[in-house]
């Protein structure tokens, strides 16, 4: 069976009964409008409405979700041994993901907050924590096009603590 | 009117305005997830912009969920003086020593001067840096009389949810009792040692069952005698 998605940008997806399921934003509003999945009537006559997300975004969702809809559910680990929060990027989803300037990483980001995707979610936070770690200031501002507002007195201030840290 | 105003809608569509940095665009809760997993170039990430300050200082101050420290260990200690000044009283300390690898010491420096700005300033606090162990510790060796409570919670809120080795010494001494529920209650331990209780009374048991709500991996007790 099909569901059919509609984005900010009134661009209709249908996509496969399991890819929907894969969002628990849309799990949710099928339950609502009582849409299952050995009811054709009631998928064909539904749209499920995403207003936070646009086409483009939803294509590269979609394609990611494809990917992945036979994944075994696994558990993530919040933090490892070492305290950090992890997640291991698969070799597809690294290059999956390694062409997204950081405008789209952050479109998608976003899209799989709203729509609940936690596997998508991961994957891109850790693609951008990987790009920051290990940088300093003026690197991570220049790699994210980062205007700096700050006003002297307020760097001054952020550098003396900056020093304290260090030290 | 409608026509023009549609028009004008369909202009303004059209506009291109100058775009922010997506990192303006992404809402705090998400930038805190990404700091989740580098929390260590919280610091730098402070320096780029007022909304990365921002988020750096709010997620210093959130109920601290990722860890930030190692090893922890409270005890009592008594402070001598000099030979030379027979005059002056020894005195008596708590002491306060935490533990943090380097990718981890960050995220609590920078929670401490969040939350405690005053440890720039403090007596009888010290920091240093062991290049090759790769750790940072922390040394507070707070006089008797002048344990600071917000201090010392201060401390609890910046070490996160875990310690991995903790041991706490003198929990017959009230003030050591205190720092210790104030510092470890309510967290998770990889190692709890605690040692030097010489009767183990209700006041102790009530620190002790704070400390043991939750998981513990290996839990070593050492007590003279328990009261009736």
């Amino acid at each position: 069976p099909n569901v059919k998605l509609v984005t900010s940008d009134n661009e209709e997806f249908v996509v496969d009964f399991r890819i929907a399921k894969m969002s628990v934003t849309v799990s949710r509003l099928m339950e609502a409008m009582n849409m299952s999945e050995t009811d054709d009537a009631s998928l064909l006559s539904n749209s499920i409405p995403l207003p936070n997300v646009t086409k483009a975004v939803m294509a590269r969702v979609i394609e990611w979700c494809e990917k992945h809809k036979n994944d075994e559910p696994k558990e993530e680990k919040e933090n490892d041994k070492r305290g950090r929060t992890t997640h291991v990027v698969s070799d597809w989803d690294k290059e999956f993901l390694k062409n997204d300037e950081f405008g789209r990483l952050c479109q998608l980001m976003g899209a799989a907050n709203y729509l609940e995707i936690k596997g998508l979610f991961n994957d891109i936070s850790q693609t951008i924590a990987n790009m920051i770690h290990g940088k300093k200031s003026d690197e991570i501002a220049e790699m994210f096009n980062i205007h700096c507002d700050l006003t002297e007195a307020e760097k001054k201030e952020i550098r003396k603590k900056t020093a304290w840290c260090e030290d | 009117v409608l026509k023009m105003a549609d028009s004008l809608a369909a202009q303004f569509a059209q506009l291109e305005l100058p775009s922010l940095s997506w990192i303006d665009e992404l809402p705090e809760e998400l930038v805190w997830k990404i700091m989740d997993f580098t929390p260590e170039s919280v610091f730098n990430m402070r320096l780029t912009c007022r909304k990365l300050k921002s988020c750096s200082d709010s997620y210093a101050m959130l109920p601290s969920s990722v860890p930030s420290i190692d090893r922890l260990r409270v005890d009592v200690q008594t402070k001598w003086c000099p030979a030379t000044s027979m005059s002056k009283p020894s005195v008596i300390c708590v002491s306060i020593v935490i533990t943090s690898k380097s990718f981890k010491a960050q995220l609590f420096k920078s929670r401490l001067i969040q939350v405690y700005p005053l440890i720039m300033s403090l007596e009888g606090f010290k920091k240093r840096n062991n290049r090759r162990e790769k750790t940072h510790h922390f040394d507070w060796e707070i006089e008797y009389e002048k344990v600071e409570d917000l201090l010392v919670t201060s401390i609890g809120r910046c070490v996160g949810k875990r310690i991995d080795y903790a041991t706490l010494l003198d929990l017959d001494d009230f003030i050591a009792r205190t720092v210790v529920a104030k510092i470890a209650g309510g967290k998770l331990f990889g190692t709890l040692v605690v040692q030097g209780i010489s009767k183990l009374t209700k006041e102790i048991g009530n620190v002790l069952k704070s400390l043991t709500t939750d998981e513990i991996g290996l839990f070593d007790l050492f007590v003279g005698e328990i009261e009736d």
